[in-house]
């Protein structure tokens, strides 16, 4: 059972709003997609080592190399004067 | 097709700005809405940079003036990349993905960006900000998902192939909804850098095709040890194209008899032909049943909403994408800016990622569900031990309609019960089609091989393209 409070407090975490005519409609589809995933809650396992994958990871030199130009870095953001900024709006 | 349309350019009988406008001309007129941005002046400039080797009598390369599309995820420098959300609606990469950078370096032709669903979660195409893509079999069915765009622009003729992402099955089980090969090879085979995230440990880049030869070339050209990859393998790779025609008498194929529970009748029956056709040219069958199945789509979205929850968690709007134009403070900021720039879905997928590993959860799902994902990886090791392939159905169901899982999101989910399984083991696996249904929607079946066997997975798609 999903509460209110419960979304309100996963929206914090997760940095998102919602409307209040929203909450239902959340909390209903939140519900269902735990109800499908809960299945693994009933799996009796002994120790298993958790997976990741068996690929050799080949680590680069902790060298300074080449680095985009800061021009390009900003190219993308909407406001900018040499870095990023917001600005803040008070109403 | 990518050989004989070589061999065309070589023998000049059209020139390579000829073909790409085709191509282009094709996509102006089509109806399937397969691309976000078509990068008309870029395929020119490229078409006539070959066209002027060829004139001189130098040599170009297998691929080059091809005309192909890559799916919205990979990035392209100087070329917007969406993700088909309006987060990113405006967003043009510093940088290129290396799998575009290999095709780059020679010469192919990039027609456009394909349209998908949004950060490529979805099975339809229908979670795209830029809207639907619509099946070249049947406007009113979807193309699957996530990487529509690239499989309708592959089957309607709007590419000669596209390459995409594969998740949990979002390039076999669109390449089975629009009639088209789709391979996912094994997770390091192909380098991710540049192809926005959405579940690290789970993506992988994809080829679609028109045939097993095409993606046998394709793979072979993008399938490389990438230093900017930390995941991607320095294992050597053995060359598929030289495999493609090697005899597949004695080959053991097991199928999953659970797999095809709840499976369409006519699919079954595509399938059971198949499996003759194999039968004929020497493969061995045997049928167990797959005791994990149930198990796997649970695994599947508690890891892939998990990592995608930590993975958009970049997306705030400060630096690049959509951003808010009212707030109140800088956390107001970029809960606004996320909240109006993602898409439902996308939101539901974040929310769950963030329950699943909240404090209070994280062991029930989260670590229990990265356990049980070890427990099938083991069991696929096992079944190999006795198999060298396993056949399933891509998909439970043809193309399906649009609204199809409105009212419920878990209903959309189970399209991919029987891609996810590769996925999640790591393994390679390929969507093949095999037939039509009585209504003339494509049908796939699925072959799944163990690591770094996608040799095997064409030359028994080839053979079968041959034989049928």
């Amino acid at each position: 059972m999903v509460t209110k409070e419960q979304i309100l407090s996963l929206a914090k975490l997760a940095k998102l709003s919602f409307d209040k005519k929203d909450l239902p409609r959340l909390i209903h589809e939140l519900e269902s997609m735990i109800k499908f995933t809960d299945k693994v809650s009933e799996v009796k396992v002994d120790f298993v080592p958790a997976s990741c994958e068996e690929t050799h990871i080949d680590t680069r030199k902790d060298e300074i190399g080449k680095s985009s130009k800061r021009e390009e870095i900003l190219k993308n953001a909407k406001n900018k004067n040499g870095f990023f900024f917001i600005n803040t709006t008070l109403y | 097709m990518i050989t004989s349309l070589h061999e065309s350019l070589i023998k000049k009988e059209f020139s390579c700005v000829e073909l790409a406008k085709k191509y282009l001309e094709s996509i102006k007129k089509s109806e399937l809405n397969a691309y976000i941005t078509v990068t008309e002046d870029i395929a020119i400039e490229s078409a006539k940079r070959t066209d002027y080797k060829i004139k001189n009598s130098c040599d170009i390369g297998m691929v080059e003036g091809i005309p192909m599309s890559l799916k919205d995820v990979i990035s392209t420098k100087g070329i917007r990349t969406t993700c088909g959300s309006k987060m990113l609606a405006n967003y043009e990469p510093i940088y290129d993905a290396s799998c575009w950078e290999f095709l780059k370096e020679l010469g192919v032709i990039l027609l456009g960006k394909t349209n998908q669903d949004e950060f490529a979660m979805g099975s339809s195409n229908e979670t795209s900000f830029f809207g639907p893509v619509k099946n070249p079999y049947n406007l009113a069915k979807v193309p699957g998902g996530s990487s529509g765009g690239s499989a309708a622009s592959v089957a309607g003729n709007l590419a000669v192939f596209s390459i995409g992402s594969d998740t949990g099955g979002s390039v076999r089980q669109p390449s089975s909804f629009c009639g088209v090969v789709g391979l996912k090879p094994t997770y390091g085979a192909i380098s991710r850098y540049g192809l926005i995230p959405l579940a690290c440990s789970l993506d992988q880049i994809g080829i679609i095709s028109q045939n097993a030869e095409d993606a046998s070339i394709i793979f072979d050209i993008i399938s490389r040890h990438d230093r900017k990859d930390a995941t991607s393998s320095d294992l050597p790779r053995a060359k598929t194209f030289e495999s493609l025609k090697k005899d597949v008498k004695g080959i053991r194929i097991g199928v999953p008899k659970n797999c095809f529970e709840g499976c369409d009748e006519e699919i079954k029956s595509a399938i059971s032909k198949a499996i003759e056709v194999y039968e004929s040219l020497g493969a061995k069958f045997d049928y167990f049943e797959f005791q994990e199945l149930d198990l796997t789509m649970p695994v599947y979205y508690i890891i892939c909403c998990a990592e995608a929850s930590s993975n958009l968690g970049r997306f705030d709007g400060i630096r690049y994408g959509f951003r808010a134009e009212k707030f109140e403070s800088v956390n107001d900021f970029i809960a606004k800016t996320r909240s109006e720039g993602f898409g439902d879905e996308v939101k539901r997928r974040i929310l769950l990622g963030t329950y699943v590993l909240s404090s209070s959860y994280r062991d029930s799902f989260y670590n229990k569900a990265q356990e049980i994902r070890r427990i099938i990886k083991n069991s696929f090791n096992k079944k190999f031990e006795k198999y060298d392939l396993i056949l399933t159905p891509t998909t439970p169901t043809t193309a399906f309609d649009f609204d199809y899982a409105h009212e419920d999101p878990v209903k959309m989910y189970l399209a991919d019960v029987c891609t996810v399984p590769a996925n999640i083991a790591g393994i390679p696996a390929i969507s093949i089609p095999c037939g039509f249904s009585s209504n003339n929607l494509p049908i796939g079946m699925q072959l799944m091989a163990p690591h770094w066997h996608e040799d095997l997975l064409l030359n028994m798609t080839y053979k079968y393209e041959t034989a049928s």
